[in-house]
């Protein structure tokens, strides 16, 4: 299945494979598996967005899905 | 002693040009630990009620606590107390640079500056040699000038300044106190109470180091931490990039004002101010106070367009934010020139921007008319409108006038329905988070001992992932986004956890993006001070130091009727991440008083005071 991913902030660098954002991933995936394709580290990602809602690293994909993944934030000092 | 405290308060009187020092009894320092905390204790026992701001009476303190003793990772902080010209009650106000550990090595914990002086002067501290120096040629000068200056005529480079510019010298609201031409103590208007105390510096120095208890254990403590947060913020970005680095983050999850708390979403915006972007243009590098591994302050450089050239201090997250994205600007350079000329003026970043981006909305909706701005328009996105006005702000010129007692000051002027535009609590602007998306900020902002401050809590860093406390139950999984659950529960705790931050004093920054964990905190406070504190014990403090903070709100007219937040915060989004969501504010504070032990007048209950050790 195909899902599209945007990759927010400091992530940027992990989307130069994607450019257009498209990934292909493995029938019943899930973010974790997305974040581990992508080769981010998984502790380095704490929000995430499938469809507009708030996800996790266990949500399960489906076909067409936009995931936002973001950075940890800190420092709005 | 050997606790980290010299237990000496240096008081100076302006008025009659005499000073004295007092001892500080342990059982103040042990209850209330030192900084804001001491700060809003002194200002509870000593002023009387509803003070005003430039009343003679106003005290201003200069306060440290035992972390600024040895080399803590920072520890190089000090707090700032005092009645505000914006909110009329209790406020505390930190910067960082060397000014704390050098009153420290003066062997002073805490400087209270009290009446008015007759004419300019400076203070020059250098231990026991205290001298009250006239300053009738430094008035005038910017925060930049002011400190080269009186290293100049003293010869001294090793002092370390805390200086008020122009701004403070003519009492603009919103004038902060800068030091060393690197950090500045910005919310909330102290710098104006400086400059009516008729002040322009207090230069330190000092060649004493107070005694800890355990010193190898302290040693070890502060190596490992160092090694710790350098490790993390090598990882996480936070180094690289500094506070820019969450712009984009915080944008997309709706946290980022737009359109002075108009808009919805600004993507492109965001994108370009906030880093990576950020670092590349501005050529920025980490900036780091005395003993920091971080450095999140950040030096830039700018060669092209003239106009905008500078070597100099970059805006912080809340600058970009509030000159930024609120104003509809996406220019960084723009930004960091308007940040620059605010630093020198002495202005704070976050209410400046807040006021060009209400004269935004007031001229779009024909409040303000090319002919109060002298022929100037103010429409969003114009760079040259945020530059012009905060510069007529910082030097209360011009159309800058109508914003010397703050923005709700200028809305007043203003009349119409101007005042129910203002985004403020208790006269403090709102910063650059937004209690809609992270709704643990409803509560925070609405209660804040010094008004609408994220940075009295960090709870939107645990909502938005960045930060937790696993020793109070504080972790990812305690919140969701826009449920009410555990949510006034994460803003008394982080409130309370952070006044005792402010207290010790320590940067926040070095647990919020520099993960040192609550347990490395109370391990080296007491190697520090030898009292073996529980990560209870420091909770409570800290309860116990926001609670005198309040005390010190009620004493000055504020209860349940103010605790509030501005109405454009019931206001939901038609797009993006919070789109249709309004925090369920009365539900939040309904939690939030019975947590913290308040009856309906938003006063701590007798059983509280008494848990507290706060009873008469």
């Amino acid at each position: 299945m195909e899902v599209r991913v945007k990759l927010m902030s400091l992530f940027e660098e992990y989307q130069k494979g994607y450019p257009d954002g498209r990934v292909t991933l493995e029938e019943g995936a899930t973010v974790l598996d997305l974040v581990q394709q992508l080769g981010i580290p998984e502790k380095l990602v704490r929000i995430l967005t499938v469809n507009g809602k708030q996800g996790n690293l266990q949500t399960g994909l489906s076909e067409g899905d936009t995931i936002f993944l973001f950075p940890p934030a800190f420092g709005g000092g | 002693m050997k606790n980290g405290y010299w237990q000496r308060m240096l008081r100076i009187d302006l008025a009659n040009r005499k000073t004295r020092v007092e001892d500080i009894p342990e059982k103040d320092l042990r209850r209330f630990i030192g900084g804001a905390g001491l700060g809003a204790e002194i200002l509870r026992r000593e002023l009387p009620k509803k003070i005003a701001p430039f009343d003679s009476r106003n005290l201003l303190i200069f306060g440290t606590g035992p972390f600024q003793g040895p080399a803590v990772p920072g520890g190089a902080k000090f707090s700032i107390t005092g009645i505000s010209p914006q909110t009329h009650t209790y406020a505390d106000t930190a910067a960082g640079a060397d000014w704390g550990p050098a009153l420290k090595d003066a062997g002073y914990d805490v400087l209270v500056i009290e009446g008015v002086s007759e004419r300019p002067v400076y203070l020059q501290i250098v231990d026991d040699r205290v001298e009250i120096k006239d300053a009738t040629h430094l008035w005038g000068l910017d925060t930049f000038e002011t400190v080269d200056a009186i290293r100049k005529e003293t010869q001294d480079k090793k002092l370390s300044i805390s200086v008020i510019g122009p701004a403070g010298e003519r009492k603009v609201a919103i004038a902060c106190i800068a030091v060393d031409k690197h950090s500045f103590a910005g919310r909330c208007g102290l710098g104006a109470v400086m400059g009516a105390k008729n002040l322009k510096a207090v230069a330190v120095r000092g060649t004493q180091r107070v005694e800890v208890h355990q010193p190898d254990s302290a040693a070890e403590l502060i190596k490992k931490y160092r090694q710790h947060i350098l490790k993390t913020v090598k990882e996480n970005g936070f180094m690289a990039h500094g506070t820019p680095g969450l712009c984009v983050t915080a944008e997309g999850l709706g946290d980022m004002p737009i359109k002075y708390w108009e808009g919805d979403v600004f993507h492109e915006g965001a994108k370009k101010l906030g880093a990576p972007n950020y670092t590349e243009v501005l050529m920025a590098k980490p900036l780091p106070c005395k003993y920091c591994p971080i450095g999140c302050h950040r030096s830039i450089t700018i060669t092209e367009p003239q106009e905008y050239a500078q070597v100099g201090i970059g805006p912080e997250y809340e600058t970009v934010g509030m000159m930024g994205t609120n104003c509809l600007i996406d220019d960084p350079k723009a930004v960091a020139k308007a940040n620059e000329i605010a630093n020198k003026l002495g202005i704070d970043t976050i209410s400046a921007g807040a006021m060009v981006g209400f004269v935004m909305e007031c001229f779009e909706r024909g409040w303000i008319t090319t002919q109060d701005t002298g022929g100037v328009e103010i429409k969003w996105g114009d760079p040259k409108a945020l530059i012009g006005l905060v510069e007529q702000i910082g030097k209360k010129e011009g159309f800058g006038l109508i914003f010397c007692d703050g923005t709700l000051g200028a809305a007043r002027k203003i009349g119409i329905g101007a005042q129910e535009i203002v985004a403020h609590c208790k006269g403090l602007d709102l910063p650059a988070h937004d209690p809609r998306a992270c709704i643990s900020l409803a509560p925070t902002y609405a209660t804040g001992t010094r008004g609408a401050c994220h940075f009295r809590g960090g709870c939107e860093d645990v909502e938005m992932g960045g930060f937790f406390i696993p020793e109070i139950g504080i972790t990812k999984e305690t919140v969701k986004f826009f449920e009410r659950e555990n949510q006034s529960m994460l803003a008394a705790k982080c409130q309370d956890y952070f006044a005792l931050l402010n207290s010790l004093v320590l940067c926040a920054f070095m647990v919020d993006g520099g993960d040192m964990p609550f347990t490395g905190v109370k391990n080296l406070f007491n190697a520090i001070t030898g009292w073996d504190y529980s990560i209870d014990d420091l909770m409570i403090a800290g309860d116990r130091i926001f609670t005198v903070q309040r005390l010190n709100n009620i004493r000055d007219g504020y209860n349940a009727k103010t605790d509030e937040l501005p109405k454009k915060m019931f206001k939901a989004a038609q797009e993006g991440f919070r789109a249709g969501k309004i925090p369920p504010f009365k539900e939040l504070m309904e939690d939030y008083y019975r947590l913290r032990g308040w009856d309906e007048k938003g006063e701590p209950k007798k059983e509280t005071l008494k848990r507290l050790d706060l009873a008469k």
